[in-house]
């Protein structure tokens, strides 16, 4: 392996590596501040620095580093800074020990790593399963709540069954095509006459459902609330990003190797359909925040859909962008519903009442919830209005005027519960008096201000200024 | 100087102001009012300035829509998007008309906001900023962009400060305003996009510039739906019936610089909206369409009319004259000749002043009386002389009498539609009949007779309230004596309007 390799795959290596140096450091000395979180935060910022050098294209038939790879690992990493910073405050009340955590989440970003460059179906499985299982352990790492050990038990049952439909379907395919590279194995289907498709459209039915129970497609669906609800909510946050962005990441590069016929455009219409509808109804009836935004995060792999059923150069760009402005917004939303939580308190801050008033009490907090809310809704000068512009004119461009008219319905039912919870945030409390207001340090962890500031930037900087971006991902989608 | 500088200017300076406003108010609560005020005169001196030098430029008769200043720097070059504003007649005095009762809508709340003082004019301002963008937006995304933001800014107003009236909430009055506009929105952002691809398949170039598209090359079929998606955005606006359900219940529940705001200004949006895209960048469908869109102006002048007659609550009243109103804008605008757009031109400027002053009474009443219902008013000429003086002049402007602006407009369109669509025209006439009916039932049960069960108020109008309303007296004399100055300058922005769209329909 030349040199050239081993910094294109620099990233995985650090993360692989600032793992096991987590673990001796945490057999030889257990403090949350100095080895859990700063080793966490260089490891992190180094595979970040590593994405970013220029690399070769291709690695072994398993991985490729090209713009695509990259894009979608430089989004996982920088989820999982916001995570990593986000953690600390959060784990400051929790009497077990703390530092595993972080462990598992150098775990997790490795695997989702992997997703973004894998080109074939052995990296596509081993990304999934490494970040899968640092997953489970991340969402029940508090034992002694009960939801969150219901929420790793629905998880791991879920995810193991999902985990098999996906490797038979992989195995069809094989059988029909003779090879797990995705670009040979596209090939070799294409080249098929028409009669001996049926194993390969078996198999691509198979994948798809394995791979829509990692992105929670209805009607795949049913777990995410309880597991979005359960965890602790920077978990949450984690799950909700980058476990989902990365398996969609793959899925596109997966689909775009398929022939035409096998992309199955017409059951992943009804699917994105069913999602967008189905998840945005279901967060309208929910009263419970992390709830909502757990359907919110269904609707929202919908619209994401739409540009992957499409397909075409224009598809990627708006996936990548789509993928950029739902991880900046998603994790300002839960992070700030993390800021509010604590393990100490019974119950996280997931009811509707929890947020009343919350911006006479903690405006800072509020400033940046409410365009986070604006962005999943989507309006305009917010990141999350670009990609939604991406996905209709993805729609518009190749005249899919149903799956375009879904995407206006849902937003329009999605600004319905988004608008009842910002407004909950300016209302009084019940009783009236206006509640005395805190100081801003003791409304933000020094760590969780830091994230949720970038996020705050990041989702005007996307909104009004993205040209830089776009530039970039023009050029990775080419 | 370089003018064209001033066209961000007057975008900017609102929204600092209202960053400004937002901070001060821990200073105290008249920090924020002064410096709402200092705002809205600030922009209102710069676009009077502006005037008197766009009538000083002398503009060919052409038939491309041209602008006194533009500016564009380029913004998402990906997308061939930039910021692209333009000033012609038509938005001059629209954005005159916005900064004026921007003025008004401080100058009626200094005694009934006192709550989170800074929050509301930051609000205020924020949503008045927008609309002047709008007034100037050259690119179709730009356009699109301030116009959804308008929208957040009005929530907060309606939900935030407004009443809680037995039946509805204010803040579903609220939702059910920025649901409608949001969604037809949406389908007028696919419209755009529809537009843009097309375009950008026959020339390989994407573009968001107006200028751009209005060369494009649409066919038949997908011009008509193109021109249906604008439609729907703008009607809703208007609002034009069947899209009107949301006006009643946003204007009764917002504060009075909400009504103000939102029947002053936010409605002439959509009317401009119509003239400056649907009627220009699709001529031909906009003109089969036309028998369709004076027929909706018309039901729209009769139903508002009748139903305002039923209604107890004064806001409400008002609230459904607007509707009556707009549906003359609505036929004068696809009557598409140069006297009929004028005619739209001077109902707007007019509507505006008289409706935001009624509903600035309105408020002061509620001030005094506590009561919304016209039902429990009387006597108001022996308590308050001042003010029912006020709600006399302003009932009867809006009934179009002769010498106020309202006639000059209305009396406009009915003479440039009549050549268009003659038996339509008269039965549109009628609403003027009507208008006479429910202004006078308006100014009988609450000034005359017997003071009503809610008591006779004893503070007249103030200093302040007296002058706001003063200004828009005047305002409304100027436009019914001597409008020429105004048709003059809207003239320029109307002549390619009409080119375009007659030319479309010969």
């Amino acid at each position: 392996m030349s040199l050239h390799e081993l910094i294109a795959l620099a990233p995985l290596l650090v993360l692989a590596g600032g793992a096991v140096l987590l673990m001796l450091l945490i057999s030889a000395t257990r403090d949350h501040r100095a080895t859990a979180q700063f080793a966490t935060l260089v490891t992190i910022l180094a595979s970040l620095a590593a994405v970013l050098a220029p690399a070769a294209e291709q690695i072994t038939p398993l991985m490729s580093f090209d713009a695509y790879a990259r894009s979608v690992q430089l989004m996982v990493c920088l989820g999982g800074l916001a995570v990593t910073l986000l953690l600390y405050g959060y784990l400051e009340g929790v009497q077990e020990p703390r530092e595993e955590m972080y462990l598992l989440l150098l775990l997790a970003l490795l695997g989702g790593a992997v997703l973004g460059g894998a080109r074939h179906a052995a990296s596509l499985l081993l990304g999934l399963e490494i970040m899968t299982v640092a997953l489970f352990g991340m969402i029940g790492y508090d034992r002694s709540r009960q939801l969150a050990l219901e929420a790793t038990l629905k998880y791991l049952a879920l995810s193991a069954a999902s985990s098999a439909t996906l490797l038979f379907g992989l195995a069809l395919l094989y059988a029909a095509a003779g090879s797990l590279e995705f670009g040979a194995m596209g090939a070799a289907l294409a080249g098929l006459p028409a009669d001996d498709r049926d194993l390969a459209l078996a198999g691509v039915t198979l994948v798809l459902a394995g791979l829509g129970f990692k992105l929670s497609l209805v009607p795949f669906h049913i777990w995410t609330p309880d597991v979005y609800g359960g965890a602790p909510a920077p978990v949450t946050a984690l799950l909700a990003t980058v476990a989902k962005g990365a398996v969609l990441a793959v899925m596109l590069r997966l689909w775009l190797a398929l022939p035409g016929e096998l992309r199955l455009s017409s059951v992943l219409s009804v699917l994105a359909v069913l999602t967008i509808l189905v998840g945005n109804l279901l967060a309208l009836l929910s009263a419970d925040v992390k709830r909502l935004l757990a359907y919110s995060s269904i609707a929202h792999f919908g619209y994401a859909l739409v540009p992957v059923i499409i397909g075409g150069p224009f598809a990627t760009e708006a996936v990548l962008y789509y993928l950029a402005a739902y991880f900046v917004t998603t994790l300002g939303a839960f992070g700030v519903v993390s800021q509010l939580s604590s393990p100490l308190a019974d119950r996280e801050a997931d009811r509707f009442e929890d947020y009343r008033g919350l911006f006479w009490r903690r405006p800072y907090l509020t400033s940046i919830m409410v365009p986070m809310l604006l962005s999943l809704a989507g309006v305009p000068l917010t990141a999350g209005f670009i990609a939604k512009f991406y996905v209709l004119a993805a729609g518009v461009g190749v005249g899919a005027w149903i799956l375009t008219g879904t995407v206006v319905l849902g937003s329009a039912i999605g600004l319905y519960y988004y608008l009842r919870l910002t407004i909950q945030m300016f209302l009084r409390p019940d009783g009236g008096a206006r509640p005395p207001r805190e100081g801003m340090i003791s409304e933000l962890t020094i760590t969780g201000g830091i994230a949720l500031g970038a996020m705050f930037g990041l989702v005007f900087w996307l909104g009004i200024l993205p040209q830089p971006v776009l530039g970039w991902l023009q050029f990775a989608a080419g | 100087m370089d003018l064209s500088l001033w066209l961000p200017a007057l975008v900017a300076i609102p929204l600092l102001g209202g960053v400004a406003c937002w901070w001060t108010e821990r200073l105290g609560r008249q920090w924020p009012r002064w410096i709402a005020v200092l705002t809205f005169s600030l922009d209102l001196a710069l676009i009077v300035i502006l005037w008197l030098q766009a009538d000083a430029m002398p503009q060919a008769a052409s038939a491309v829509p041209q602008f006194y200043w533009e500016f564009q720097r380029e913004w998402l070059p990906r997308f061939g998007i930039s910021l692209h504003l333009g000033l012609d007649g038509l938005g001059i005095l629209l954005i005159v008309l916005t900064a004026l009762l921007g003025l008004v809508a401080v100058l009626c709340s200094w005694r009934e906001i006192t709550e989170h003082v800074g929050f509301f004019h930051m609000n205020l301002l924020w949503n008045l900023g927008g609309v002047i963008g709008v007034f100037m937006a050259l690119d179709l995304f730009l356009f699109f962009l301030l116009w959804e933001w308008m929208l957040v800014p009005m929530y907060f107003l309606i939900a935030l400060w407004g009443h809680d009236s037995p039946q509805r909430g204010r803040v579903y009055a609220a939702t059910k305003f920025f649901l409608f506009t949001q969604a037809s929105g949406l389908i007028m952002l696919i419209a755009i996009l529809a537009l843009v691809w097309l375009n950008h398949d026959a020339t390989g170039v994407w573009s968001f510039n107006y200028l751009v598209l209005l060369e494009a090359e649409l066919s038949q079929q997908a011009e008509w739906w193109l021109m249906l998606g604008f439609f729907v955005a703008f009607a809703v606006k208007l609002p034009a019936i069947p899209f009107h359900p949301w006006l009643p219940d946003a204007h009764s529940q917002a504060p009075t610089a909400g009504s103000v705001d939102l029947a002053g200004v936010l409605l002439k949006t959509g009317a401009f909206g119509l003239m400056r895209f649907s009627i220009t960048l699709f001529p031909e469908a906009s003109a089969q369409f036309a028998d369709i869109a004076i027929t909706i102006g018309v039901v729209g002048i009769v139903y508002g009319a009748s139903v305002a007659i039923a209604q107890t609550d004064i806001k409400r009243f008002v609230a459904y004259t607007s509707i009556s109103h707009m549906g003359f804008v609505l036929v004068g605008v696809y009557s598409g000749n140069l006297l009929a757009l004028q005619g739209v031109v001077v109902l707007m400027l007019a509507h505006g002043l008289s409706t935001g002053a009624l509903f600035v009474l309105c408020g002061e009443l509620y001030e005094r009386i506590h009561t919304r219902d016209i039902s429990r008013m009387g006597g108001l000429a022996k308590s308050l002389p001042k003010y029912a003086t006020a709600l006399m002049f302003f009932s009867v402007a809006s009934l179009g009498m002769p010498g106020l602006g309202n006639f000059v407009g209305e009396f406009l369109v009915l003479v440039g539609a009549f050549k268009v669509a003659p038996v339509l025209t008269i039965i549109a006439a009628s609403g003027l009949v009507l208008a006479a009916v429910y202004s006078l039932f308006l100014l009988q049960k609450a000034i005359h007779g017997p003071a009503g069960e809610a008591g006779a108020p004893v503070e007249d109008l103030n200093g302040r309230e007296r002058f706001m309303l003063g200004v828009l007296m005047l305002g409304l004399l100027w436009l019914g004596l001597y409008p020429q100055p105004v048709l003059d300058l809207a003239e320029g922005a109307l002549l390619p309007m009409v080119a375009i769209y007659t030319g479309a329909g010969a």
